[in-house]
């Protein structure tokens, strides 16, 4: 039982950090915008520099 | 009136043109195409070789990969050069930053990813830009600019893509105050839900068995958990509790905030103590599901609303303003006209003021004011009100009035002042709420006074406030209200309030406006009458026709030519000696000999619902195409719908009585009352008068009727006006969704009312049994999410059912 002392804080620490980022991640305004994101990722990104040149 | 020696249908002639010609579609839009062209229109046209030269028509591939069900339509590009974009005064009003080179626009037509894909290549198509950053879900596009870009080529550029661009002014404080507290709430729900999440693995130890020691321990990190939970993530209950006991009412929050206060003292206690009697799992859950159903709801809703918001943000519409000393027009925006100034408004295009016609003759269709359909005629002398529509040739206004001080001005101001004293309507929920937290509070201090051992009537107490704790009514009744706005969002229904469906549920009758509601608004040709003796071919006869009409503005002519061109007749007659004379027709020679159009005049038939124009020879009438504003297809069918939900229909409008008789006649025996000759106040008494009924209208003489309605929709094209006075907008066509919403809006009151059944029936046993010290409050704690549970799946089912109507 004596491993729990490491293990308890251990456990909390990890919590703590992934609300830390997921606090940042909601204030920066990462989850305004769900919807365009998601679409955005599927588009090539090549075409602006072939246009460019 | 010569007899009529055959009569047909439009549709019988356009089946006919179907078989005889080919159709291919428009390569930018896919629109049926006649001929051999390889477009539809010049705007589309015009894309596809944009497109096309800066390296883009991958858009065509993307777009056909992911729009299934989307159809196109071509590109109607407007003539506006959006010039006062780049005005230093305007810039310093709309730019998002302070060196005036980020603005945002609304824009109209955002469909699909190639859109998406599309507009963020404007740094491609359009000198200077930075970056596009599209907003799906708004159909707002951020625009970055460099210092040498001007923001009405970009403008321009979105227009002629067929993307129609209205740039939203930056003062828009709600907005980002409402970001900043969706963005706070989910920070909440966050937090909320780790820390529970946290609570329950440490719990499941204490419920398996720990002891000792770190039984204590679990206990305190629990407690230390639990705290967060209990302050930062409670903080909108008790606010909400609170305003609610400021105004003397009990709110749903009440009793939750008492529960969780109540239950966070008695856990902290017991924890010092040393005692097992802690509920920080039930509570921080209880915490984290009322948040994230909250926040749903919120989302569903802010999404529903986003674009009726985004309009008050919208920049008022430009205006051409004449330049007598060059013949020219600039374009200034409306608000910088002053009373004096003469402005030019061309064909198709909107008065943007109320003012005087000082030069040109022409047609304009008042149906936004006044809700007649046939356009009136205008010359020098006569007045024009903002808001109206000029349909025939290009007339130069003295501008009297502009913005609120114009008639459309004073409607949509009072408008706004009545809204807001609209009834607020009592929910069901908050009714049976009020009714049940009392009898809880009541019953609750009685455990507590008269168990005769202090220490177990507050256990007994607290096991009562938690076992019913009003979940179904926290959780269930958001929740099936916003499945039902998403539902009603995603069939193109825009409800602006909850409580509306529940107004909905109740309606007894139904009074629809008839211009543009039950009828499409426009003259479309219902039939042709073949009046000549010789066996003159009918085609050759609509070629004619066609040939001297398409020359005209008038814009009775301009859907002749509409309805002619899409039966597949071609134009290619040759017409000589073409003569247009207002007020009486054109003229012209056509293989020598001399035909005429007119309007053919007759007794019988004046001030009734069609139109008759005809195609002359030597005053010999050969054709005659009667026009009228037709009822639209779907209507029979949804009034028939309606009745048999019991409502009571009846048709309110402007058009005379004698136009409304034969409508009524038509769409027989549905419509139980048809009232014609209303102006917009008469609409409003009528409206007054009838109990719970919903008003379907559009355009601003329906504004007032529709804000004084107990229920209230507003039909597509005239998202405005009537979205300022109206509970709900439908942005499709016709009355079909009317129907939808009712019935959708009776499923989820259903849902709702069998939620409370249930509810009812669960704390009435468990209240009893914990004032009977059956329960302890911590079998409460374990029965309480259970029955949270039970509502929920009951709310998704509810659903389920609304989807598959």
């Amino acid at each position: 039982m004596t491993i729990l002392a490491l293990l308890l804080p251990l456990a909390l620490f990890l919590a703590l950090t992934f609300v830390g980022a997921f606090v940042w991640a909601s204030l920066q305004g990462q989850y305004d915008d769900l919807e365009t994101p998601a679409q955005r990722i599927l588009l090539e990104e090549d075409m602006r520099k072939e246009t460019r040149s | 009136m010569s007899t009529s020696t055959s009569v047909t249908r439009e549709n019988n002639i356009l089946g006919d043109a179907c078989r005889l010609t080919p159709h291919r579609g428009c390569l930018h839009c896919g629109t049926k195409v006649l001929g051999s062209s390889a477009f539809c229109c010049q705007g589309c046209e015009f894309v596809f070789g944009l497109l096309e030269k800066s390296g883009l028509s991958q858009y065509y591939d993307l777009r056909s990969a992911s729009a299934n069900s989307i159809s196109f339509r071509p590109i109607v590009a407007g003539s506006d050069q959006y010039s006062y974009l780049d005005d230093p005064e305007f810039l310093k009003e709309f730019s998002i930053d302070n060196d005036y080179r980020r603005m945002d626009f609304y824009l109209e037509g955002i469909q699909c990813v190639a859109c998406l894909w599309l507009i963020e290549k404007l740094p491609v198509l359009v000198d200077g830009v930075i970056s596009a950053e599209l907003d799906f879900g708004r159909s707002t596009v951020s625009v970055h600019m460099s210092d040498t870009g001007q923001f009405s080529l970009v403008a321009q550029t979105l227009d002629r893509l067929g993307y129609r661009p209205h740039p939203i002014q930056k003062d828009s404080d709600s907005e980002r105050f409402l970001q900043k507290e969706n963005r706070v709430w989910l920070v909440r729900m966050g937090v909320a839900g780790a820390c529970t999440g946290n609570i329950m693995l440490l719990a499941v130890s204490i419920y398996g068995g720990v002891q000792g020691y770190w039984e204590e321990v679990f206990r305190w990190v629990s407690l230390a958990l639990f705290l967060p939970v209990a302050t930062f993530c409670a903080i909108p209950f008790y606010k909400s509790a609170l305003s609610a006991l400021r105004g003397r009412a009990l709110s749903i929050d009440v009793p939750i905030s008492m529960a969780i206060i109540l239950g966070s003292v008695v856990s902290v206690v017991h924890t010092i103590q040393g005692s097992d009697h802690v509920y920080y799992d039930s509570l921080a859950a209880l915490v984290f599901l009322l948040l994230a159903t909250r926040y749903l709801l919120r989302r569903i809703q802010q999404s529903a609303m986003g674009r009726v918001h985004l309009l008050r943000f919208l920049a008022p519409a430009s205006a051409r303003l004449w330049n007598a000393a060059t013949s020219s027009t600039r374009e200034i925006l409306t608000k910088l006209l002053k009373s004096g100034d003469i402005i030019a408004v061309d064909t198709d295009c909107s008065v943007p003021v109320d003012g005087v016609v000082v030069s040109g003759q022409s047609a304009v269709n008042n149906s936004l004011l006044t809700g007649e359909s046939f356009p009136q005629k205008v010359a020098m002398g006569d007045e024009v009100f903002a808001g109206t529509l000029n349909e025939g040739e290009r007339i130069l206004v003295k501008v009297e009035s502009t913005g609120i001080n114009t008639r459309l001005g004073k409607i949509l101001d009072e408008l706004e002042n009545r809204t807001q004293k609209k009834a607020p309507i009592v929910e069901a929920a908050d009714r049976f709420s009020q009714w049940f937290l009392w009898t809880v509070l009541l019953s609750a201090t009685a455990v507590l006074i008269f168990t005769p051992h202090f220490a177990d009537g507050l256990n007994r107490a607290l096991a009562m406030m938690i076992v019913t704790c009003p979940c179904a009514l926290a959780l269930a009744t958001p929740l099936t209200m916003s499945l039902s706005l998403q539902r009603a969002a995603s069939a193109g229904i825009l409800i602006k309030d909850p409580t509306t469906i529940e107004r909905l549920s109740q309606l007894k009758s139904v009074v629809l406006d008839k211009t543009g509601t039950i009828t499409t608004g426009h003259f479309e040709v219902t039939s042709w009458i073949n009046n000549s003796k010789d066996a003159e071919s009918f085609q050759f006869l609509k070629k004619v026709f066609l040939g001297l009409e398409s020359r005209s503005k008038h814009p009775i002519a301009k859907s002749i030519v509409r309805n002619l061109k899409n039966e597949g007749i071609e134009n290619s007659v040759e017409i000589a000696e073409w003569k247009e004379s207002i007020g009486s027709g054109v003229k012209g020679k056509v293989n020598g000999q001399h035909f005429e159009v007119k309007a053919v005049i007759d007794a019988s038939q004046s001030g009734g619902i069609t139109t008759r124009v005809g195609l002359f020879r030597n005053q010999d009438c050969l054709l005659i195409a009667e026009l009228s504003d037709k009822v639209r297809e779907d209507t029979f069918q949804t009034l028939k719908s309606l009745n048999d939900l019991s409502l009571e229909i009846s048709i309110l409008s402007g058009d005379s009585q004698q136009v409304v008789d034969v409508i009524q006649s038509e769409l027989q025996p549905y419509v139980a009352e048809a009232l014609g000759s209303k102006d917009p106040l008469m609409k409003k008494e009528y409206i007054k008068k009838k109990h719970l009924s919903l008003m379907v209208g559009d355009g601003a003489n329906d504004a007032l009727a529709l804000a004084v309605a107990p229920v209230s929709a507003a039909v597509h094209g005239s998202m405005e006006v009537s979205l300022r006075a109206a509970d709900v907008y439908l942005s499709t066509p016709g009355i079909q969704p009317v129907y939808d919403l009712i019935v959708l809006s009776r499923k989820s009151m259903a849902t709702i009312y069998r939620n409370f059944g249930f509810s009812l029936f669960y704390n009435l046993v468990g209240g009893i049994a914990a004032a009977t010290g059956h329960i302890t409050p911590l079998m409460a704690a374990v029965l309480m999410p259970l029955s949270a549970f039970t509502v929920f799946v009951s709310s998704l089912v509810g659903a389920r059912k609304l989807v598959r109507s």
